[in-house]
């Protein structure tokens, strides 16, 4: 498998603290790698470099190498951000619709990306709707506001709008953190499903949620990637004590 | 011991909130029972009648005919759709002139029969006489007058409710002036409100945000009748270059003093609207590889469509009610208003201006709550409109 995504000594500095601390790792193609650790280990910090989310805050500095397709993202013009974005899709820890309808909601990156052929977008929406398994339940009604459907079909629409752009690797932050039981085993099932055709990169709490659906695993701790290895070797044979302790509950 | 003070400081909530409701209640009914009474009422000044014969006594006209014949603009019964013959008018002075005080009697007891002698003389007479001066049971014939109706007084297009002895109460001239300047000092405002609370949300860093929205938040602070004089010094005599005009109170002055007392109230409400916003909904928009701009217009102004309307609402109240900066530069001509150029009066100016004039409970008086009347029921419907399309747009 090809590495696709891929850090070279990456610190990041909010003001005067010190949030990731030399970060050097390859994330495979196609893919789920799976980001665990304690609240503010700076797993979500690292998953924002890869669409640059992190330039919106006051304040940050970025050291060091962050590529993706062997292309250095912190090295593109500004303009061409809006490009990367495009091809690293995020999906946020408590749903997000934004305040239009089912359809609109995943028509809005294709809009605001100059397509405007009314065809294209449709189909692109249904596509879209299929791949994030929602368009069996919303299909009659694609018109209604999208505060209308439950959160774990809120939660799936926001996929579905992340997907409808066409992006190569998906970011998810804690997607199904603010979701029920049976939600939460669809989403699963959908990343399942997804990494045929991308490459997900997902921050998670749960550490059973990691074991099931992800390929590799990397754990952070205070800002440090502690271990980085495959799904099946840190749960059953960690390198490192800290991660066995974190695995096995002992903290965290 | 806790459990009763926790019980006793509930039922005093209760009867406070009890209290609250009972009194704005009340407050809407004193004004509608005094604005209502006004209606049905004749224009004719209290305490005077108007004698005509009795021929002339079958025809009704209305107050607007009436002023114009005590202003001598109607001179003959033909114009209002009587015989052909001059109308002269008396008053009780006149009598006193015509007849001697014998024959009026010291205390006017037989004015009666001195008014018909002059009828049968002159029928084309009309006699403004106290009532006073007249006999109780007296049986002389008087002018008939249109009774106000909510009609007329909406759609009257002329206000003078000082006319003597009729009154002339056309309520339109007041309430275009209103309508004229609010609407347009929400237009002037509302673009200039939205630009500022984007800018202070979205654009501005920390730093400038942290002085300037405090000195926004200030400005709302400021009496209106600061307002009033800044707009006389100011802005009405750059109103009246700017147009070449010969007065530069004008309803376009009211209008930029509106709309400058405005902008502080819609910049900081919206400004919270966009600010409360969770973050994850504008990440996900620049996320999606949309522009900063495509989020403020395409996600976020709708997000904040509640509260930006809010804004409207806060912003459009004030401006309906705002009296003293209105009252001192728009010019004050209760006459239909002929563009933005021209002055008007809007309808609380003329509360304020007239009330210290108007006798306490008399038609004038009356007249002036059914303004206000009219005043809440604007303000009424303005709420419902923007609260149900804002209600309409949070899809």
């Amino acid at each position: 498998m090809n590495i696709k995504i891929k850090t070279q000594n990456v610190h990041l500095y909010y003001g005067d603290f010190h949030a990731l601390k030399d970060i050097s790792v390859g994330m495979y193609e196609k893919a789920v790698t799976a980001l665990i650790g304690p609240s503010g280990c700076g797993k979500s910090t690292f998953l924002r470099l890869f669409n640059r989310m992190n330039d919106l805050i006051d304040n940050v500095k970025i050291t060091g190498e962050i590529t993706i397709d062997q292309k250095n993202i912190y090295q593109i013009k500004q303009s061409h951000i809006d490009n990367l974005r495009r091809n690293v899709g995020m999906v946020f820890q408590k749903p997000n619709p934004f305040p239009k309808t089912i359809f609109e909601n995943v028509a809005y990156g294709l809009r605001v990306n100059g397509i405007n052929q009314e065809k294209v977008i449709s189909d692109q929406v249904e596509l879209s709707l299929r791949q994030a398994a929602l368009w069996e339940e919303v299909k009659d009604k694609l018109k209604k506001s999208a505060f209308e459907l439950s959160g774990g079909q809120q939660q799936r629409l926001c996929i579905a709008r992340a997907l409808a752009v066409e992006p190569s690797i998906l970011l998810m932050d804690e997607p199904a953190s603010a979701l029920d039981p049976i939600s939460t085993a669809k989403i699963e099932e959908l990343i399942f499903e997804l990494k045929k055709d991308y490459t997900i990169l997902i921050v998670t709490h749960n550490m059973q949620q990691a074991g099931r659906i992800s390929d590799y695993t990397g754990f952070f701790l205070n800002g440090e990637l502690i271990e980085f290895d495959e799904t099946k070797t840190i749960f059953t044979n960690p390198k490192n004590n800290k991660t066995e302790s974190y695995i096995t509950g002992r903290f965290g | 011991m806790n459990r009763s003070i926790e019980k006793g400081v509930e039922v005093l909530i209760k009867t406070c909130g009890y209290f609250t409701s009972v009194v704005v209640v009340l407050i809407v009914f004193f004004l509608f029972k005094e604005g209502l009474s006004f209606v049905g009422s004749t224009p004719v000044e209290e305490g005077f009648s108007i004698v005509v014969s009795k021929a002339n006594s079958a025809i009704t006209i209305n107050s607007v005919q009436a002023k114009d014949i005590f202003d001598s603009k109607i001179h003959n019964w033909s114009e209002i759709s009587g015989k052909p013959d001059f109308i002269r008018l008396f008053d009780l002075d006149d009598l006193l002139e015509i007849f001697s005080p014998e024959e009026l009697g010291a205390d006017f007891e037989n004015s009666e029969v001195c008014i018909r002698r002059l009828l049968d003389s002159l029928p084309g007479a009309m006699v403004v006489v106290l009532n006073a001066a007249l006999p109780k049971d007296h049986k002389l014939h008087t002018l008939q007058l249109d009774k106000i109706t909510l009609y007329s007084f909406l759609s009257d297009r002329q206000w003078f409710p000082t006319a003597k002895p009729v009154g002339v109460y056309g309520a339109l001239p007041l309430l275009l002036g209103t309508l004229l300047v609010s609407i347009m000092a929400i237009i002037l405002a509302l673009p200039f409100g939205l630009a500022g609370a984007i800018y202070l949300a979205e654009i501005a860093d920390n730093r400038v945000r942290n002085w300037l929205k405090p000195l926004i938040e200030l400005l709302s602070g400021i009496p209106s009748v600061v307002y009033g004089f800044f707009g006389l010094v100011v802005i009405v005599p750059f109103v009246q270059q700017v147009f070449g005009l010969s007065v530069g109170e004008t309803a376009l002055s009211g209008s930029i003093v509106l709309a400058i007392m405005a902008l502080p109230t819609i910049i900081t409400v919206s400004e919270d609207a966009i600010r409360t916003i969770p973050s994850d909904v504008r990440q996900a928009s620049l996320a999606l590889g949309a522009s900063h701009w495509q989020t403020i217009t395409r996600v976020l102004i709708p997000y904040a469509a509640s509260g930006i309307s809010a804004a409207i609402i806060l912003g459009v109240g004030r401006a309906i009610g705002e009296t003293m900066a209105v009252l001192m530069v728009t010019g004050n001509a209760a006459i239909m208003p002929h563009g933005l150029t021209h002055p008007v009066r809007t309808i609380p100016a003329t509360i304020a201006a007239e009330l210290g004039e108007a006798s306490f409970g008399g038609l004038h008086f009356k007249a002036l709550f059914a303004l206000g009347c009219v005043l809440f029921v604007i303000t009424f419907v303005t709420n419902y409109i923007v609260d149900s399309i804002s209600r309409k747009r949070k899809i």
